[in-house]
């Protein structure tokens, strides 16, 4: 499903380059459920970002799905990215503007997939994550379990081959957390490779695999005890 | 003051504060010019006629067909005027200053025809125009009644003239003007008998405003000028227009109106202009302080969380409010310095192109100071609500 | 999709609705006030008689004085006006398809001389020709002929609000009136004509209306009447009677005629210059040859009917749009900008920056839209106020159809200006930055 071959990225900001990921080599099998942990700064979320291409690569290869996708100009990595992968995020991400249906509705517009389909797909992802009563509510008239429900329904809708989650319980207390996680787990079930990032050793455990990152490579030995993450673990740049 | 801190912060926002002082410096350049412009035209609007016009009426008279003895016209017109309540004096007069219509000449200094020449601006009136007008004799003496010629024949000159001081300075320089001669293009001369204070020409936009002669002649089409109460300037129009009309209905009597209505039909174009150019320039300031308002409250909701980091780490909220006015005033005195240039480019441009006044730089300062107000004055508000920012902001986690 | 972008403008604009306003405020202010100063500007540059502006011209003699040109710019320019001599001379050529000498003149107007007070009327003496070569049009009769002319007849040619005035828009032909206690015999009404500017007179106000009286021109000469208008003289002559005034060097007469192709006019030019060279030998026209046939455009051009003051306020008015501009460029950065998260989210949902930079010009265009129409009614008040403070712009500050079409197409393009660079930089946010939470 997924290879990386030595990719890295190097952030350069001003004279200073950061080496967010040093030369890593990861391969993911289809229907695999992948959890990347790792303390801050250990590259977890640039891993994500390229995985998801959001970034590409500065060095190195990545085959997705069979296809190098490494080289790939901005449109074409934003046509993988409608079609083949879907986003999971801490903070929901959800538009508040726009009602449950039309948030989902989102990835399916940039399809340019005809309406009734669109409103097929919208109505079986609800009713996988179990929201359908709600489809008319803005996202702020909602817990935080059913935003982040919600989310993976956005997710779902467009039928993704790779669901990247980043700290998709982050925010959520522990029983929504537990809700989330066995909707994932269902997704798994059913053929979705799932890549996970989190610091939570507890949900990291119930992956299938899972991939211990330090310094942007991939470490050997895993520790018994990781340290407490901030969540924050990129380098950021100011617009 | 923290000036170093915060002008890396601007460089690294370039766009914002480039758009801000951009604006500024296009208000400086469209302020300046419009002031300028307005403070010229309302000089020139200023300037004294040397009539007392707040006090006049004027009032337009034709005998239709037929001969009519002027003079015995004239004095009857004058005596029914008179005796109505709240004129003071009537005068029969050739045109009227500012009236936008009139007659100038040019004079020769000696009788030979190739002699230096002055032009003036001249009227014709009778004996009472000095009282009417409220003209002030300076030397020599006013007209005597046997010097008025009524119904003068074709082509026919005066044999005496009073020119006003500025007229008289023309011909005879610092020398004694009375008892001298001014002469027509065919050798005829003018006796000058008197100087008066000031008089203006019919017109303002020819330059010379003051170079003016009076000839005592009259004719049976000229307008009279009726001084009256000015508290009952208005009022006296239509009793003057109907006892006109009573004396011989047969006649046309038109355009009766007070002199200050003439007046500002002359200016009509400059108080326009000056009224446009006032609308554009308080719209100007408008959208540029709401410019500033705008894009400073954009800059303290972005930068709200280092706000309160600040704030968390110690910085009252004095420290906030003046990182961003100080802010503000950076990148006001950027587009002022822009403003200073951009405004001697576009003077430089309506010099060359329209003919307006050169830019005088007394108003550069004040412009500049003006528009540092108006951004402290904008960026106020959005300053003090960066000011009161919860520094619990910073730790929070959305 | 460009449903959707529509929805999710509407959707934006709701949800900012004072930065909005803004926007399109600062949109229609910049509109609203260039609008006025263009309108006023394009108006009085405007053509009066289309259909023949190229064939019919403004004659000009230079009969000025030897020592010094009439208008000192550009190297020297003849007078605007004519000598009566000259005039007359022109008349008497058959060149033209139709030529007419004139002046403006003020008449004491009367139905008749029972009871009816006189009123003061503005005539308009010219020849018959004046009507066929201005092709003016006529509700009743016609205008009068040669013979007319040759014999001063006293006949009249009146306007429609006049005849609406004294013979409550009824056929008058025949009727007569009293001017200056003569009676005229009335044999045309014109139709409403109020060419702008006043192309065949400039002297008293080149927006004034036209004339609601016309008559001979010669019937003015041998009332022995001078113009209401200009008259310059140069020459120390002795006057002393109107025989003198006449054949004196002051000039006081426009003088228009109609050449309908270059060679006629080629024949006419030679004509007048052929009269200049001719009166030379007899002491006049001492100046070097410039004779010249102005059609109306460049007389327009050469008499500045558009003052410095509307091309100035035109200027300074294109300087306040860029401010508006610049404003809005600000106020756009900051909206997009605000939302760059929302941009970043939809990106990683496989938004392409097309899709991104589609859905923010629609947002953008429905603003220039709304600042177009709003600064088109800012436009149609400034217009209301410019009218009352110039008595005689009545007919001139007014938004017509092609005026209407500019305005919403300058908003559209100055938004879309405005917009240019917000849209490109939320369209090249980087995704990633803006998907963590903070």
């Amino acid at each position: 499903m997924l290879k990386m071959e030595e990719v890295s990225k190097i952030y350069a900001a001003g004279l200073i380059e950061t080496h967010a990921l040093r030369n890593l080599s990861l391969d993911v099998s289809d229907g695999e459920f992948v959890a990347v942990t790792g303390p801050s700064g250990s590259g977890k979320t640039t891993f994500l970002n390229i995985a998801g291409l959001l970034e590409s690569p500065s060095k190195g290869r990545y085959v997705l799905d069979g296809d190098d996708v490494s080289a790939l100009n901005d449109n074409q990595r934003s046509r993988i990215r409608n079609e083949k992968i879907g986003f999971i995020f801490q903070g929901f991400n959800l538009i508040p503007d726009l009602n449950i249906v039309d948030n989902i509705d989102v990835p399916l517009r940039y399809r340019r997939l005809p309406a009734a389909e669109r409103k097929s797909r919208i109505m079986a992802a609800l009713d996988v994550v179990g929201l359908t009563s709600r489809k008319n509510h803005l996202p702020s008239q909602l817990s935080g379990g059913q935003q982040q429900r919600v989310a993976i329904a956005r997710a779902l809708a467009g039928e993704p081959r790779l669901l990247l989650a980043d700290e998709p319980t982050g925010n959520l207390d522990s029983l929504m957390a537990r809700q989330v996680m066995e909707l994932l787990e269902g997704i798994n079930d059913l053929g979705t490779t799932i890549i996970m990032v989190t610091h939570d050793p507890e949900l990291a455990r119930r992956a299938g695999r899972n991939i211990h990152l330090l310094d942007g490579q991939v470490s050997d030995f895993q520790p018994l005890d990781p340290p407490p993450d901030t969540g924050d673990d990129t380098v950021r740049d100011v617009a | 003051m923290e000036f170093r801190p915060i002008l890396s912060t601007l460089l690294r926002n370039r766009t914002g504060a480039l758009l801000i002082a951009l604006q500024i410096a296009l208000t400086m350049a469209v302020v300046i010019n419009s002031v300028f412009i307005i403070l010229d035209r309302a000089e020139t609007m200023r300037q004294p006629l040397g009539i007392d016009e707040e006090a006049l009426i004027v009032a337009h008279v034709i005998s239709v067909g037929g001969d009519v003895d002027v003079r015995s016209v004239t004095e009857q017109d004058i005596r029914v005027l008179e005796a109505i309540d709240g004129v003071e004096r009537v005068a029969k007069i050739s045109t009227m200053p500012l009236s936008n219509s009139g007659s100038s000449s040019t004079y020769h200094l000696s009788e030979e025809p190739r002699s230096p020449t002055v032009g003036v601006a001249y009227y014709e009136g009778d004996m009472n125009v000095l009282e009417t007008l409220g003209l002030e004799i300076t030397r020599g003496r006013w007209f005597r009644d046997e010097e008025i010629i009524y119904d003068p024949d074709e082509g026919a000159v005066p044999a005496v003239t009073i020119l006003s001081d500025s007229a008289a300075k023309e011909f005879f320089g610092d020398e004694d003007p009375l008892g001298r001669f001014i002469y027509t293009g065919t050798g005829r001369g003018i006796e000058v008998i008197g100087t008066m204070r000031m008089l203006s020409r019919p017109w303002y936009n020819w330059g010379n405003f003051y170079d003016t002669a009076l000839m005592p002649f009259v004719e049976g089409n000229y307008q009279y000028v009726i001084r009256v109460d000015p508290a009952r300037r208005e009022a006296l129009v239509p009793v003057i227009e109907q006892a006109l009309v009573d004396i011989d209905p047969d006649r046309l009597v038109a355009r009766t109106r007070t002199h200050l209505e003439t007046i500002a039909n002359t200016y009509a174009r400059d108080i326009a202009m000056n009224r446009m150019l006032s609308i554009v320039m308080l719209l100007v300031v408008l959208i540029t302080s709401l410019g500033i308002i705008g894009l400073a409250s954009f800059s303290v909701a972005q930068r709200r969380r280092q706000i309160g980091t600040r704030r968390a780490i110690g910085a009252r909220r004095y420290h906030i409010l003046r990182y961003f006015l100080v802010e503000n005033w950076l990148i006001t005195s950027g587009g002022i310095a822009l403003g200073l240039v951009l405004s001697f480019v576009v003077n430089h441009f309506l010099v060359s192109e329209y003919n307006m006044p050169k830019l005088d730089a007394i108003f550069l300062p004040l412009v500049a100071v003006g528009l540092w107000f108006i951004g402290l004055l904008a960026t106020l508000g959005p300053a003090r609500n960066a000011a009161t920012i919860d520094p619990a902001i910073a730790t929070r986690n959305v | 999709m460009t449903a959707y972008y529509f929805r999710l403008a509407w959707i934006s604009i709701r949800r900012n609705p004072l930065l909005t306003c803004l926007m399109i405020g600062a949109i229609a202010l910049g509109i609203g006030v260039s609008m006025t100063t263009l309108t006023l500007y394009y108006v009085m540059s405007s053509n009066p008689l289309p259909a023949k502006s190229e064939r019919v011209f403004a004659v000009q003699l230079d009969t000025w004085s030897p020592d010094e040109p009439y208008y000192d710019r550009d190297g020297g320019a003849p007078p605007p006006l004519l000598t009566y001599p000259d005039a007359m001379a022109l008349m008497a050529s058959d060149i033209p398809t139709y030529q007419a000498t004139m002046m403006h003149r003020g008449f004491a107007a009367r139905l008749d001389t029972s009871g009816s007070r006189p009123e003061r009327i503005g005539a308009r003496a010219t020849y018959g020709d004046f009507f066929a070569m201005f092709d003016v049009p006529f509700l009743y009769g016609s205008g009068w002929d040669r013979q007319a002319d040759e014999r001063a007849d006293r006949v009249a040619v009146i306007g429609r609000e006049t005849n609406n005035k004294w013979f409550g828009g009824e056929d008058s032909v025949g009727r007569t009136i009293n001017l200056d206690d003569e009676v005229f015999r009335i044999v045309g009404v014109i139709d409403n004509w109020r060419p702008v500017p006043k192309f065949y007179d400039l002297n008293n106000g080149g927006f004034s209306d036209a004339e609601q009286l016309f008559v001979p021109f010669q019937v003015p000469i041998q009332l022995e009447y001078q113009a209401h208008g200009n008259t310059n003289c140069w020459k120390p002559e002795i006057i002393e009677s109107y025989a003198q005034f006449l054949q004196s060097e002051c000039v006081w007469l426009q003088h228009w005629v109609q050449l309908d192709d270059a060679e006629q006019k080629a024949e006419f030019q030679s004509f007048i210059d052929g009269h200049a060279l001719e009166q030379r030998e007899l002491g006049r026209f001492q100046r070097p040859l410039d004779n010249r046939l102005n059609d109306i455009m460049q007389w327009l051009d050469f008499r500045r009917v558009v003052s410095a003051d509307n091309a100035l306020l035109v200027v300074l008015s294109m300087m306040f749009l860029v401010i508006c501009l610049l404003n809005t460029v600000g106020l756009m950065l900051a909206k997009f900008i605000n939302r760059a998260p929302l941009v970043g989210v939809r990106r990683a949902l496989g938004a392409s920056r097309r899709d991104v930079i589609q859905q923010h010009a629609v947002e953008v265009l429905l603003i220039g839209v709304a600042g177009g129409i709003v600064g088109l009614g800012l436009a149609w008040i400034g217009l209301i106020a410019v009218r009352s403070w110039y008595d005689d712009y009545e007919y001139l500050a007014r938004l017509d159809p092609f005026m209407v079409l500019t305005a919403v197409m300058l908003a559209i393009v100055a938004a879309l200006i405005a917009g240019l660079y917000p849209t490109w930089r939320i369209s090249h946010i980087q995704p990633a930055i803006h998907l963590k939470t903070q």
